[in-house]
């Protein structure tokens, strides 16, 4: 493969060899933004999931708060309290271990 | 904080710095080359999204063989990850692949080129790998299959590979070779530059898909757990790892 050092040297086909250049450097970056933008949508979405989820937890405490301790169906006693909490790290370690979270 | 999301920042500011680096090599180091003049341009991003694509590919198929070997949930991700990430970079490289054959040969694709058809079929037979997973709804027989064909499909690269080089004829540009390539410094310099550039680029587009993907299948579980089994609807048959 013979080469040339010299930058700007004047090719006869230089206008179109910047045209196809440009061409093939814009489809590249048209293809990993599509693929961004799609991901971006996905996070859009969990993102709203998780808020309404926040806000359902934070409803389903405030009721909790004015019952006294006691609101859809939740019994807080301190041994049920316990008993919860070992429950939700039981699961939450076999999520961790199921996708080395 | 997930796996997935270590050292995410951190890989995302070099795979930028990397690219922009590789770029600025690409337009105002590496010289122009005389017979195909500013055309051989494109060859710094067209052959690196080859490259890494079929490695993605490969790691695809050792990933599917680390999930049947261990059963693990993260390797199924981790394979059908690689090989869509895969998927989109060969989508990049075979369309600067026809512009460049445009430019330099006068046609968009030669039939009779075996590096052009051989990448075109493992392309098309990945392709398949999402029709195949969405066709299985059990997610573990699924996630098995998947694995197998990542397993086959991954051995078929390199030996595609090889038998293309042991081909006498053909019209397509040696870039590495076992004396080191055909490239003089500067230019290699910068080819090097964007192959690093695009194995970080594929590397940390991989990391944030299994991220998402990992944080979608986390807030159905808490769904789950806040609204009960009732509340939320069953998950819809997908190729991809629930």
């Amino acid at each position: 493969m013979s080469l040339i050092a010299a930058a700007g040297t004047d090719f006869l086909n230089l206008h179109q060899s910047v045209k196809f250049v440009a061409g093939a450097y814009i489809v590249v970056l048209a293809v990993i933004v599509v693929y961004l933008a799609i991901m971006a949508k996905r996070l859009i979405t969990n993102q709203r999931e998780l808020t309404e989820l926040r806000r359902l937890v934070d409803e389903r405490e405030a009721a909790e708060g004015l019952a006294g301790g006691v609101g859809f169906g939740l019994d807080t006693t301190a041994e049920t309290s316990a008993q919860r909490a070992e429950e939700h790290e039981r699961a939450a370690e076999a999520i961790r271990s199921e996708h080395q979270l | 904080m997930s796996t997935h999301a270590k050292h995410l920042r951190g890989l995302t500011i070099a795979t930028l710095v990397t690219l922009t680096a590789g770029l600025a090599l690409t337009f105002f180091y590496a010289p122009i080359e005389l017979n195909e003049g500013f055309v051989q341009k494109i060859f710094y991003v067209h052959v690196p999204l080859a490259i890494i694509s079929l490695m993605g590919y490969v790691a695809g198929g050792v990933f599917g063989l680390m999930y049947l070997r261990t059963g693990k949930k993260v390797w199924d991700l981790r394979s059908y990850c690689a090989i869509h990430m895969s998927l989109i970079f060969s989508i990049g490289g075979l369309i600067s692949g026809a512009i460049w054959a445009k430019a330099a040969w006068g046609h968009w694709w030669v039939w009779s080129e075996p590096t052009l058809v051989s990448y075109l079929i493992v392309v098309l037979l990945f392709c398949t790998y999402q029709p195949l997973r969405f066709s299985i709804e059990d997610p573990e027989r699924q996630s098995t299959y998947a694995a197998v064909f990542a397993v086959v499909g991954g051995a078929f690269v390199p030996l595609n590979f090889i038998v293309v080089r042991l081909s006498v004829q053909y019209l397509h540009p040696r870039v590495l070779n076992l004396e080191g390539g055909q490239l003089p410094a500067s230019m290699a310099t910068a080819f090097y530059v964007m192959v690093a550039a695009i194995a970080l680029l594929f590397v940390t587009l991989m990391k944030y898909e299994m991220l998402a993907k990992s944080t979608r299948m986390e807030t159905r579980r808490l769904r789950r757990r806040v609204l009960g089994d009732d509340a939320v609807a069953p998950v819809s048959r997908s190729a991809a790892p629930v």
